[in-house]
């Protein structure tokens, strides 16, 4: 019994190292794509260049001119989705940005994490399908009136919730840091 | 012997057409020669860690765990791929992540590691999953240059995945139209694997046909004997 749990110890420290070593090495260059591919979805869905440098407060960045960049994630059939959403709240004339009038909240949503079988149920892969790019900005309301999808990971229903969270979590957001011009 | 267990490994057992294992990432990842490569290498990678580090704690790793043991082994150098791949090759990744990350549920590795790997000392356990590696490879690479010429009338299309912006310059068109759209497809994946394992079949059929015919008949020869002496 002793012999067999030292065994299963040492075995799991040998592999436990091995991933802590590699983790150092490569977590640099991960988190350099990571940051890449994030800063083209955003310059995407904004539909102009970002600034060199982006402040993230939970998982959120922006303002309520410009807009917020969200960071989301949401369970799907089997397994978290993560999503990276441009929400674009409601706007009064007062509040609207220079030359413009009121603006209706609007939500733009690209999938970044999923676990769909490359081919068959990555429609939701925004590279390889035009499904969520022909939805942008629209407002929560139209987001629930979603057609029923579902794959290994994406149904209507996690798309539905991550919207309406989206919407809660910016007015949280907005609460906390009011908007100012 | 080493010979053996390579040639062994890459043609006679070969994991694809002779065993049937790993299919599921052999068909879904096998449209491009890059993407074949790229599984190709990160299959190899797994296997070669797998069976070296279990050969080389044969001795330590408890009997009644062992399956377990050989599965986080194998967790921890598909997690290792999966690592190297993300930061070094960030585009091929986003394309094969899926099928990189259930490397560690392939049969072909757990299989080499049972019966192979965990008997034997550390050479012959990596000349063995270099061979069956090499085997992996053969099979997705002839497949995905099929699929790919087949579906897009090209070859080596997107190597600079792989290999950089060196590889830009590599791709072949040689149908300026794809001849069979559907190779690309999973239904073609299907289509053309089992043309390729049959066409294999067929071939390794001719080359051994009279010796294993007489090994067939001395077999059954036996069995009969030994059957007459059971029940005179």
């Amino acid at each position: 019994m002793f012999k067999t749990l030292t065994a299963l110890t040492l075995i799991g420290a040998a592999c436990g190292l091995l991933l802590f070593a590699m983790n150092d090495i490569t977590r640099g260059d991960i988190e350099k794509n990571r940051t890449q591919k994030a800063r083209a979805i955003m310059a995407e869905l904004l539909k102009q260049p970002l600034a060199d440098k982006i402040l993230w407060v939970e998982d959120i960045s922006g303002s309520c001119q410009l807009g917020y960049f969200i960071k989301h994630a949401e369970n799907g059939y089997s397994g978290p989705i993560n999503f990276f959403a441009l929400y674009q709240p409601n706007l009064p004339a007062d509040e609207a940005p220079r030359g413009e009038t009121t603006r209706q909240e609007q939500l733009s949503l690209r999938v970044t994490r999923h676990q769909e079988t490359p081919g068959i149920g990555d429609f939701i892969n925004h590279k390889r399908d035009s499904y969520l790019p022909d939805l942008d900005q629209q407002s929560i309301a139209q987001w629930q009136n979603l057609d029923n999808i579902t794959g290994a990971t994406i149904t209507h229903r996690a798309i539905k919730k991550a919207a309406l969270n989206i919407q809660t979590r910016i007015r949280y957001h907005t609460e906390k840091y009011p908007c100012v011009e | 012997m080493s010979n053996n267990d390579f040639s062994r490994g890459a043609i006679e057992n070969n994991p694809a057409w002779a065993q049937l294992l790993g299919l599921c990432p052999l068909l879904a990842v096998s449209n491009s020669i890059a993407n074949a490569l790229g599984l190709a290498l990160a299959s190899g990678f797994v296997l070669l860690g797998a069976n070296t580090s279990i050969s080389l704690m044969r001795k330590i790793i408890p009997d009644v765990a062992r399956l377990p043991c050989f599965v986080l082994i194998i967790a921890t150098f598909t997690t290792v791929a999966v690592m190297v791949l993300e930061a070094y090759a960030f585009d091929l990744y986003t394309r094969i992540a899926l099928f990189i990350q259930i490397i560690v549920t392939n049969c072909m590795i757990l299989g080499r590691a049972e019966a192979f790997a965990s008997r034997q000392p550390v050479g012959r356990a990596i000349v063995d999953a270099l061979g069956t590696a090499t085997g992996f490879a053969i099979a997705l690479l002839a497949l995905g240059a099929v699929r790919e010429l087949l579906g897009n009338g090209t070859l080596f299309n997107d190597m600079e995945l792989l290999v950089g912006s060196i590889g830009a310059d590599w791709q072949l068109t040689i149908f300026t139209s794809a001849p069979l759209p559907l190779a690309v497809y999973p239904p073609g994946a299907f289509l053309l694997a089992g043309l390729f394992f049959a066409a294999v079949k067929a071939l390794t059929a001719t080359q051994s046909g009279p010796t294993a015919k007489k090994e067939v008949e001395k077999e059954t020869g036996t069995a009969n004997d030994a059957m007459r002496k059971a029940n005179p």
